[in-house]
């Protein structure tokens, strides 16, 4: 188990924890274009070389493209350095916005974060 | 041997001597006892010694008186002579030692005395010490030292004479003076009373007592002379009033802050004289009460609190700020006797206060608004008084310098607008007529954008430290004119950017109704991302709608991509998909995750036929007979993966039936805590009976539910088969 580290920035924070092999990253409140860089830079700061990365949604209660290009950008820097990325599916109107941009088949997808070793 | 005991010797020889031309003249006589009063002269006159030496000449002689005697030798009387003539002898020695008694004693009580009196004022401890031992040698020993110090430690400070061969044939007396140790005093060879330790005891009390004034007179010349440096190298100013108000003494810090060319000048001067130089207000700038100051209250007998006043020079103009705490010194009465003023210019700290102040008040005008007119006439106003007495801002308007913003009458002197054109070309700030005037260039980086001008307050003058203050005002006025411009260039070019974005009008198309609306979230200057257009294709016309994701010019670039892509493979290739595929193609090789939605939809000329494609993009709604559904099947969208499927849905429109096309804007738009949402937008267009109905009642419910301010562009296009 690892640390906890939480940014915030008016209703929306980020938790992360090194769990494992994998950094579960934990967004919680509304994803948008003012809130994304939030999360971008709490992986930027805790992401270990090689660690998977687990991004859990189930705490986000709206998201827009904002999010979705993210988890793109994440996805194909995943395939680029040889990790993996898997999220945690969120609440309907999350999974609505993966679902209309036809991400969702393309995703990998789990229920809840993966137990800590 | 002493001079005296030298006469003493030949008046006691020439005696004996009288008596035996005497005796050898008259053949009768028989004075041989006689011979001896020579002996008694000399040892009254010259001690001991000197009788001894003359009794032992005039025994020798009375021995041998038998020669000019003849017959004498061996008679009774001879022999009675020759004892009388001892007897004298030991009368001339004890008269002699009592002499030498008398001597001693007398030398002692005045090297007593001299030592008593030897320390002159002012005289230092060198030469104390030197003076004590030129005392005590020869008239009292041989040699004699002064040691200092306390025992163990002490340092030669003085001898004179022979030292002693051995060391510790010397006396040592040590010196005390107020209860310490102060030193010792060395003596070898000394007359014969030197060894009376009553008297060496009183002596050396007396010599640690005139050393121990000397060091004190020292000490009190050294802290006077160290308080006088101390005072001389303060930056403060220091001046001490006697009870009437007199100055008797002041610092050179002192003078040069009053005004006068010395200390002596100073202290020379009637105090109203000093007052006079100068226009004295408090700190706020009211009338200063002479009552108040520091040095009055204090020699009054009353607290005084640190006071800080406003002087004015009246002959250079020069404004200064000084502060004045003032420290009674009573009296040995009691009474205040002077008052210790200790001055401290602090015109650097207030007037780095002021430019703080002015400075940071005028960046909060500068960054309140971007109309640089308005924040500008603040900026002036904040100038005055703090800065200046009149302010104007001057900025070039077809080669003329134009005043635009100014206090009540500017302070424009007929030869400012002349100096303007001149400081404008330099970049020179100019300091004008002694110093009343200032004209300071308003300078970026990269140019002088304008003038500003200052007169100064009644009576003062402007300093080079005011110069450099208009100086950084006039950058910080450049820069908020510079980015006011900038900021209204990038409004105009963002303005431009999105009008060539969206359709002009919407093309007529027979046998179809478009109506459109679009809202931009922010400012003009913030171009979103949504755009929408309807152009002919060789198979009728195609309806496209998009949204790039992101926002800013990035997003604009893309909007502008989108589009004319679009546009231009739709018109040419004709086919939907074939249209997103090149989109999708054009957005990979950015490489940049550059992503975007769109939906197209192809309408046939010669058949009810419609196409539609969605790539990511929220599905199109269908009205018909005031029912509301969605229509077509989910694609990935755009720019997200190298190889896309989209998968047009064909649907046989009616007359009557109304084809929604929208942006997310429209379904994330916020109210309170909710979204507006795909529930909402449906019961919205439930009974929507034309296209421009449509869009009316979308444009209704989002006021309604959101207000007028988005987070988000809105884009929506209807179309209705008539």
């Amino acid at each position: 188990m690892g640390h906890g580290l939480v940014a915030a920035s008016g209703n929306f924070d980020v938790a992360s924890e090194h769990s494992g092999s994998s950094l579960i990253v934990s967004p919680r409140g509304e994803i948008d274009l003012a809130t994304v860089d939030l999360i971008r830079d709490v992986v930027e700061r805790e992401h270990q070389p090689g660690e998977d990365i687990v991004l859990d949604l189930r705490e986000v209660g709206f998201m827009d493209t904002s999010g979705l290009r993210y988890v793109l950008e994440l996805q194909a820097r995943a395939e680029r350095e040889g990790f993996a990325v898997q999220l945690v599916r969120g609440p309907s109107a999350v999974q609505r916005v993966f679902e209309v941009a036809g991400l969702e088949p393309r995703l990998p997808w789990l229920d809840e974060p993966p137990p800590a070793e | 041997v002493t001079a005296e005991q030298r006469r003493a010797l030949v008046y006691g020889l020439i005696v004996t001597a009288s008596f035996v031309t005497i005796d050898i003249a008259l053949s009768s006589s028989r004075i041989a006892a006689s011979y001896m009063l020579g002996a008694i002269v000399a040892g009254v006159l010259g001690g001991f010694r000197t009788a001894a030496i003359v009794a032992v000449v005039a025994l020798v002689l009375a021995v041998i008186s038998p020669i000019w005697n003849p017959g004498d030798l061996g008679t009774q009387a001879y022999v009675a002579r020759l004892f009388v003539s001892a007897a004298a002898a030991l009368l001339a020695l004890g008269s002699g030692r009592l002499s030498d008694q008398v001597a001693d004693q007398l030398a002692s009580e005045q090297m007593l005395v001299a030592v008593a009196e030897l320390p002159a004022p002012g005289a230092t401890l060198e030469q104390t010490t030197a003076r004590l031992v030129d005392l005590l040698v020869p008239r009292y020993a041989r040699f004699a030292a002064l040691d200092g110090g306390p025992a163990g430690e002490q340092v030669r400070l003085a001898s004179r004479g022979t030292a002693p061969a051995d060391p510790s044939d010397a006396i040592v007396t040590p010196l005390r003076a107020r209860g310490r140790d102060i030193g010792a005093l060395l003596i070898s060879g000394g007359r014969s009373g030197a060894n009376d330790p009553e008297f060496l005891r009183v002596l050396s009390g007396r010599i640690a007592l005139a050393l121990d004034n000397a060091g004190l007179s020292q000490e009190l010349i050294t802290v006077e002379q160290q308080l006088q440096a101390i005072l001389e190298n303060l930056g403060e100013a220091v001046t001490v009033q006697d009870r009437s108000g007199r100055l008797v003494f002041a610092n050179s810090a002192a003078a040069g802050l009053l005004g006068a060319g010395s200390v002596e000048e100073l202290l020379a001067s009637d105090p109203r004289a000093i007052a006079d130089r100068f226009t004295s207000t408090t700190e706020d700038g009211s009338p200063l009460d002479p009552a108040r100051l520091p040095g009055r209250l204090v020699l009054a007998g009353r607290e005084a609190e640190p006071l800080v006043l406003r002087v004015l020079d009246k002959q250079t103009g020069e404004e200064r700020w000084r502060m004045t705490k003032s420290t009674p010194v009573p009296g040995p009465d009691g009474e205040v006797m002077l008052a210790v003023n200790v001055i401290e210019d602090i015109t650097d700290r207030k007037r780095a206060e002021v430019a703080q102040r002015l400075l940071s008040d005028a960046t909060a005008a500068l960054a309140s608004s971007p109309d640089y007119h308005a924040t500008l006439q603040r900026v002036a106003e904040l100038a005055v008084p703090a800065l200046a007495g009149e302010c104007a801002f001057y900025l070039p308007n077809s080669g003329l310098l134009e005043p635009i913003a100014a206090t009540h009458n500017g302070g424009v002197s007929a030869g400012a607008a002349v100096t303007g054109e001149e400081v404008l070309s330099t970049g020179e700030a100019l300091l004008l007529h002694d110093g009343s005037a200032i004209v300071a260039p308003m300078t970026t980086d990269e140019r002088t954008v304008g003038v500003l001008t200052l007169s100064s307050r009644p009576g003062t003058r402007f300093t080079e430290a005011d110069v450099d203050l208009a100086l950084e005002l006039g950058r910080r006025c450049a820069t908020a004119i510079e980015n006011a411009r900038l900021y209204s260039q990038l409004e105009e070019v963002a303005t431009t950017l999105q009008r060539s974005l969206l359709p002009p009008d919407l093309p007529k198309v027979p046998g179809w109704s478009f109506d459109s609306l679009y809202m931009p979230a922010g400012s003009e200057a913030d171009v979103g991302g949504d755009f929408y257009d309807v152009f002919p294709t060789a198979a009728g016309f195609m309806a496209v709608m998009g949204d790039v994701v992101g926002r800013g010019p990035a997003a604009a670039a893309l909007t502008a991509m989108g589009r004319y892509t679009l546009r231009t493979a739709g018109s040419l290739v004709g086919t939907p998909t074939m249209a997103l595929a090149r989109l999708n193609d054009n957005l990979r090789e950015r490489g940049d995750m550059a992503l975007c939605t769109a939906v197209v939809v192809l309408l046939r000329a010669d058949s009810p036929e419609a196409s539609i494609v969605c790539a990511g993009h929220p599905l199109p709604l269908l009205v018909r007979g005031g029912r509301v559904q969605p229509v077509g099947r989910i694609g990935p969208l755009l720019g997200a993966f190298e190889q896309g499927h989209w998968l047009p849905v064909s649907l046989e429109l009616v007359p009557g039936d109304v084809l929604v096309l929208y942006t997310d804007g429209v379904i994330d738009a916020r109210g309170g805590e909710l979204r507006f949402g795909e529930e909402r937008l449906q019961q919205t267009l439930t009974g929507a009976t034309s296209a421009s109905d449509a869009v009316d009642r979308i444009r209704a419910a989002l006021l309604e539910f959101a207000g007028a301010e988005q987070d988000d562009d809105v884009a929506v296009l209807a179309l209705q088969k008539l």
